[in-house]
C-alpha cells in the first residue's frame, strides 16, 4: 500500500506539473502580445554582440564583436568593434555610416531600396512591431513568456529572393538572432549583457544626429 | 428669271435633303462608337516630321506616360496611407469595369537584376570600384570586410564565394539607386520623405484617355473614393497625377464654356429677335438653320478626323455669331417689305451679297487648311462645313414658306442701326477718308512700335494650380526625370553610342558635382560599351585576379582553401568574354531602359540620357556637340519654336487670304475701287493689334488666327452696306443685328478660362465692333449707288 502511495503521488505530481505547464504556457496571441509588449517596454538598451558568419563554401564560420544602443524613439546604433572598427545608425527614416569618428549620412537620395527594407525589418525586430513584420513574414511564435522563440519564413517575393527565414530568441530582452539567407550563408548573432540605462551618454547623442542639448 | 431660280433652288433642297440624311445617320454612329475629344495642345501642332529621331522619342514618352496614373496617399502615419491606400486601389478596380489595373507594385515579369547580369559581373565596375582597384586596395578590403559584417550583406544576392569583395552587389546597388527612389511596405511603394510617408499606386488605363467618357466614369470614381476617404482619414491626403486629369479638366472646362456660350449668344438672339421682328417664326427658322450647321459640321467632322479637339467645338460654338448673319440679312430683308411679287424676290436681293459673305468666309477659314496644323485644319472645315450647310438652309428653306403679318421692325432699331452710317455721312466725304487714314495710320504707328509677338506655349495652355501641385509633388516624391529636357546621342553603330553616352556622363558627374544637375540615368550605366567592360575585366586581371594579390590574400585570411582560389581564379578566366550588349542583356527587357534604348532609327543608333533637376541649362549645352550626334533636347523650346514658326505662317497666310479677297472683290464688282472693301477688316485688326499693345498683351498665335474671322465679318459687313441702296436700311440693321450676336458670342469666348480661347475671343470682340462703326465707310468708295434689284444678275 506505501508503495501504491508513492505511485499515486508521483502520478499526481505529474499531472500537476503537466498541468501547470499547460497553464503555463500562454496562447498564440497571448505570447504574440507579451513578446510584442516585453519588446516595447524597453526604451533605452544598451549592449554588447557577437556575430558570427557561416559563409557558404567556407570552412569555418568568421566573427566579429561590437557593442550596440537601442533608443525606441531614434533607433539602433550598432558599432563594431572587432576585428575593425565601423558604426551605423538605422534610424525611422535615414541610415547613419560612422568610421572612426567621422560620420558619413546614406540618406533618402541615396539609400537603395533593399538598405530601407532592412532598415525597416531591423527597427521592427527591435521595436516589437510584430504587425509590420506581418507585412513581410509568415510569423510563427512558440514557448513562453521567459523563453520564447518567433520564426520569420518570407511571405513576398522581395524579401524571399535573398532571406530563407529569420528566428529572433528572447527573454526580456532579444537574446538572438539567426538570419538564413538564400545563397547559403547564415548569421548568428548573441545579444549580451543587455541591460536598460536612463539615458544616453552626451557623447552616443551624435550617433542619432543630435546635439547634446537635444538629447536629454 | 424666277422659273430658273426654282430650278436651281431644286437642286440645292436635293443636296440639303442628302446632307440631313448623311448628318443624321454619322452622328447615329458616332454617338454609338463614343466620341472622343483631344485636349492636348500638342495636337493642334505638326508633328515632327522632319525629323523621325523627334517622332520616335514622342511616341515612346506617349507609350510610357499617356495611359498612366500615379496616385499617392500621404500621411504622417504609414499605417494610414497604407490604409487608405487599401481603399482606394480596391475601389478603383471594383468600380472602373476593367478601366483601370492597378499594377502590382512589385512586378515579377520583371527580369531580376542579379539574374540578368550575374555572368556579366567582372566586366561591370562603379567609377569609385575602378579607382580603389587600381589605386587603393587597403580600402578595397576595408569595404569588403565591412560588407561581410554588414546588416545589408542580409540582402546580398551574390553568395561570398561568386563575389568575394562585394564588387557586383555594390554594382547592383548603385543601379538600384539611380533607379528607386521607393522602398516596399508589403504590398505597396512607400516615399518616405521628412513629416510624411506616402504610398504609390500606379494605375494604367484601359481604354482610350482621350475618350470623354472614360474622363468622366474615372473622375466621378476617385470624386467617391477621394470624398468616402477624406471624412474616415481625414489626415491623408490624395495626389493624383497623369495626363488624363488634364484631359478631363480641359474637356470639363471647354464643356462648360460651350454651354454658357452657347445659351448667351442664343438668348441674345432670342431677345434681338423679338425685338425686330416680333414673331417666333424668324427666330425658330434662324435658330434651325444655325443648329443644323453646327451638328452638320460636327457630325462631318467628327468623320473626317478621328479625334475632335476640343478647340474645333469651342470655336465652332461661335459659329452661330456668323452663320445666324443669312437669316439676318433674310428676314430684314423680308420684313422691310409690306409685300414681294414672288416668293424668291426677298432671297434674290439678298443672294449675291450672301453668298459674297460666305465665299469670302470659305477664303479666310480656307487659307487655316493650308497651315499645317492638324487641329486648325478641323476649325476650318469645321467653320467651312457649318457655314455653307447654314447658308444652304437658308436659300432652300426660307423661300418655301409662308410668311404672314409681318410686322415691320420698330423705327427706334432702324435709327439705332444707322447711328454709324449717320456718323459718316455727317463729314464730308474728303474728311472721312481723312478719318479713316488716321484711325489706319494711328493703330498700325502703335502696332509697329508697341505691340509685341509671343510664342510661348505657357500665354496658351494653364491647368489649375491643383493639377499642377499634384503633378509637382508626384515628380518630386517619385524623383521623376525631367520629361521634357534630355541629351540625345546619335552614332553609326549601338557601341559608338554608349561610348559617347560615357564620355557625356563623365561630364555629367562634373556638373552633379558643382549642384548644376541633381541627377541623370544613361543606358551605359546599365550596359556599358565593349570597350569599358573590356577595360574593367582588365584592370581586375592586372592588380587583382592572379596569383599572390590583394585578392587571394584576402581569401585566404578568410579560410578559403587552395583548390577554391583557383576555382575562382578559373571562373574569372571562364568568363572572359561575356560582355553585355543592349540586346543580349537586360536592355531589350526592361521598361526603363526601353524608354531610354531608342536602337537604330533611319540609319543610325540612338539613345536619351534622362535628366533631373536641371540648374545650370547653359552648363548642360556646353557639354552637348550637336555636330557630334550630341545635343541637348528641349520639348518645351521645340514647342515654342513650331508656335513661332506657325504664327509666322499664319501672318503671311491672313495677306495672302487678304490679296486673294481683293482680287475677288474687283472681279466681282469690276472696280478696283471695291478692293478697298478690305479697308474696313484691315483697320479693325490693326485697332486690336494696337490694343493689345497699349495693354501690354503679347499676340499669341491664336490672337493670329481670329485675324482671319475679323476679315471674314468685317468684309460682310462691307459688302452689305457696298450693296444696299441710301433707301434700304435693311441691311444697317441687319449689320448691327448680326453685330450684336457675333460680339456676344466671342464677347463670350474672351472671358474663357482657356487662354487660347480667350486670346481668340478678345480679338475677334475687339474686331468685331470695329468692323460695325467702320463698315459704313464703304459707302464713300462708291460713284455710283447700286439698286435694290443689284443682284439679279447674281449667281442663280
Amino acid at each position: 500500500m506505501p508503495q501504491h502511495k508513492n505511485v499515486l503521488c508521483i502520478f499526481f505530481i505529474f499531472i500537476l506539473g503537466s498541468l501547470g505547464n499547460v497553464i503555463a504556457e500562454p496562447s498564440k496571441d497571448n505570447l504574440k502580445n507579451i513578446i510584442s509588449n516585453k519588446l516595447k517596454s524597453n526604451s533605452l538598451v544598451a549592449g554588447e554582440f557577437i556575430q558570427e558568419k557561416t559563409l557558404s563554401g567556407f570552412p569555418r564560420p568568421i566573427s566579429s564583436t561590437g557593442q550596440f544602443l537601442y533608443w525606441r524613439t531614434h533607433g539602433l546604433y550598432w558599432e563594431t568593434v572587432k576585428p575593425f572598427a565601423h558604426a551605423t545608425t538605422f534610424m525611422a527614416k535615414k541610415i547613419l555610416h560612422w568610421k572612426e569618428g567621422e560620420r558619413r549620412k546614406v540618406n533618402q537620395k541615396s539609400a537603395d531600396a533593399s538598405q530601407k527594407h532592412i532598415r525597416r525589418i531591423l527597427l521592427a525586430i527591435f521595436n516589437g512591431d510584430l504587425t509590420e513584420l506581418e507585412d513581410y513574414f509568415d510569423v510563427q511564435w512558440e514557448g513562453h513568456d521567459s523563453n520564447w522563440l518567433v520564426q520569420l519564413v518570407p511571405s513576398h517575393s522581395m524579401v524571399s529572393k535573398t532571406l530563407s527565414n529569420i528566428k529572433l530568441t528572447g527573454n526580456e530582452y532579444l537574446e538572438t538572432l539567426s538570419i538564413a539567407n538564400t545563397n547559403g550563408d547564415k548569421t548568428f548573432i548573441s545579444f549580451i549583457n543587455s541591460r536598460p540605462i536612463e539615458a544616453p551618454r552626451k557623447d552616443q547623442c551624435k550617433f542619432f544626429a543630435l546635439s547634446s542639448n537635444d538629447c536629454d | 428669271v424666277y422659273h430658273n431660280i426654282e430650278k436651281y433652288s431644286s437642286y440645292l433642297a436635293i443636296a440639303l435633303g442628302f446632307i440631313a440624311l448623311l448628318t443624321a445617320y454619322l452622328l447615329f454612329s458616332s454617338v454609338t462608337r463614343g466620341i472622343t475629344i483631344d485636349t492636348d495642345l500638342r495636337a493642334l501642332l505638326p508633328e515632327a516630321q522632319s525629323d523621325s529621331l523627334e517622332k520616335v522619342i514622342d511616341e515612346k514618352f506617349h507609350t510610357q506616360f499617356n495611359n498612366k496614373i500615379i496616385i499617392a496617399t500621404s500621411s504622417p502615419e504609414l499605417s494610414q496611407a497604407k490604409a487608405a491606400a487599401d481603399r482606394l486601389a480596391s475601389h478603383l478596380e471594383s468600380q472602373s469595369d476593367g478601366l483601370l489595373r492597378i499594377q502590382p507594385a512589385i512586378n515579377s515579369e520583371l527580369p531580376n537584376l542579379f539574374e540578368s547580369l550575374k555572368d556579366h559581373r567582372f566586366h561591370l565596375l562603379t567609377h569609385r570600384q575602378k579607382e580603389l582597384i587600381s589605386q587603393d586596395h587597403d580600402l578595397l578590403i576595408e569595404d569588403a570586410w565591412r560588407a561581410l559584417f554588414s546588416f545589408e550583406s542580409i540582402a546580398h544576392t551574390s553568395a561570398i564565394k561568386d563575389d568575394p569583395l562585394n564588387l557586383f552587389n555594390d554594382y547592383l546597388k548603385s543601379l538600384n539607386t539611380v533607379n528607386q527612389n521607393f522602398s516596399y511596405s508589403p504590398p505597396f511603394l512607400v516615399v518616405e520623405e521628412d513629416d510624411l510617408n506616402l504610398v504609390i499606386l500606379i494605375a494604367d488605363v484601359s481604354q482610350n484617355a482621350l475618350s470623354l467618357r472614360v474622363q468622366e466614369k474615372i473622375t466621378t470614381i476617385f470624386e467617391e473614393i477621394e470624398a468616402s476617404i477624406q471624412s474616415d482619414l481625414p489626415d491623408v491626403r490624395i495626389i493624383k497625377s497623369g495626363m488624363i486629369f488634364h484631359a478631363a479638366e480641359a474637356a470639363a472646362t471647354a464643356k462648360k464654356e460651350i454651354t454658357y456660350i452657347t445659351i448667351i449668344s442664343i438668348l441674345g438672339i432670342i431677345i434681338l429677335y423679338i425685338l425686330s421682328f416680333r414673331s417666333l417664326m424668324p427666330l425658330v427658322l434662324s435658330l434651325l438653320s444655325v443648329g443644323f450647321g453646327w451638328l452638320s459640321a460636327f457630325a462631318i467632322c467628327n468623320y473626317i478626323f478621328s479625334n475632335l479637339h476640343i478647340i474645333t467645338l469651342v470655336f465652332g460654338a461661335t459659329l452661330i455669331g456668323i452663320s445666324i448673319d443669312y437669316s439676318l440679312h433674310y428676314f430684314t430683308k423680308l420684313y422691310n417689305k409690306e409685300s414681294w411679287n414672288h416668293r424668291f424676290q426677298p432671297l434674290i436681293s439678298i443672294i449675291s451679297a450672301i453668298t459674297l459673305g460666305l465665299t469670302t468666309s470659305v477664303l479666310g477659314y480656307g487659307s487655316l487648311i493650308l497651315a499645317p496644323l492638324p487641329g486648325l485644319s478641323q476649325v476650318a472645315v469645321f467653320s467651312i462645313t457649318g457655314l455653307i450647310c447654314s447658308w444652304l438652309f437658308a436659300v432652300v428653306v426660307y423661300p418655301r414658306l409662308e410668311f404672314k403679318h409681318r410686322i415691320m421692325p420698330p423705327q427706334w432699331l432702324i435709327t439705332l442701326s444707322l447711328l454709324p452710317q449717320y456718323c459718316w455721312q455727317c463729314v464730308q466725304p474728303r474728311v472721312a477718308s481723312m478719318l479713316m487714314l488716321a484711325v489706319f495710320l494711328g493703330s498700325a504707328g502703335i502696332f509697329l512700335t508697341a505691340t509685341s509677338f509671343s510664342d510661348n506655349p505657357r500665354l496658351l495652355h494653364k491647368p489649375s494650380q491643383e493639377l499642377l501641385n499634384n503633378d509637382r509633388a508626384i515628380q518630386q516624391a517619385l524623383k521623376q526625370y525631367n520629361a521634357n529636357q534630355f541629351i540625345v546621342i546619335t552614332a553609326n553603330t549601338e557601341q559608338k553610342v554608349l561610348q559617347k553616352e560615357e564620355a557625356v556622363t563623365k561630364k555629367l558627374d562634373l556638373l552633379i558635382e558643382q549642384a548644376d544637375l541633381g541627377a541623370y540615368k544613361a543606358v551605359s550605366q546599365y550596359v556599358p560599351s565593349v570597350k569599358e567592360q573590356k577595360n574593367n575585366y582588365q584592370l581586375l586581371k592586372t592588380h587583382l585576379y592572379h596569383s599572390e594579390s590583394t585578392l587571394t590574400n584576402y581569401l585566404q585570411e578568410l579560410g578559403y582553401e587552395q583548390d577554391r582560389i583557383e576555382q575562382h581564379l578559373f571562373d574569372f578566366s571562364a568568363l572572359s568574354n561575356n560582355v553585355l550588349t543592349p540586346n543580349n542583356g537586360l536592355g531589350a527587357k526592361m521598361d526603363q531602359l526601353s524608354l531610354m534604348w531608342l536602337g537604330k532609327v533611319d540609319n543610325r543608333y540612338a539613345s536619351l540620357i534622362l535628366l533631373r533637376d536641371i540648374n545650370n541649362t547653359k552648363a548642360l549645352l556646353n557639354i552637348t556637340e550637336n555636330g557630334k550626334g550630341i545635343f541637348l533636347l528641349n520639348k518645351t523650346e521645340r514647342l515654342q519654336k513650331v508656335l513661332g514658326e506657325q504664327q509666322y505662317y499664319a501672318l503671311k497666310l491672313l495677306v495672302i487670304a487678304y490679296l486673294i479677297v481683293m482680287v475677288v472683290l474687283v472681279i466681282r464688282y469690276r472696280s478696283l475701287k471695291a478692293a478697298g472693301l478690305v479697308l474696313v477688316p484691315i483697320t479693325s485688326t490693326l485697332v486690336a493689334l494696337a490694343l493689345f499693345g497699349m495693354l501690354d498683351i503679347p499676340v499669341t498665335l491664336f490672337h493670329t488666327f481670329a485675324l482671319f474671322l475679323i476679315l471674314g465679318l468685317g468684309l460682310d459687313y462691307s459688302i452689305f452696306i457696298y450693296e444696299s441702296s441710301n433707301t434700304d436700311h435693311s441691311a444697317n440693321l441687319a449689320i448691327m443685328l448680326s453685330a450684336g450676336t457675333s460680339c456676344l458670342s466671342f464677347g463670350m469666348l474672351a472671358l474663357s478660362q482657356t487662354p487660347m480661347v480667350s486670346n481668340f475671343g478678345c480679338a475677334i470682340l475687339i474686331g468685331s465692333l470695329f468692323n460695325l462703326i467702320l463698315a459704313p465707310f464703304v459707302s464713300q468708295l462708291h460713284t455710283k449707288k447700286q439698286s435694290d434689284n443689284v443682284s439679279d444678275s447674281g449667281i442663280f
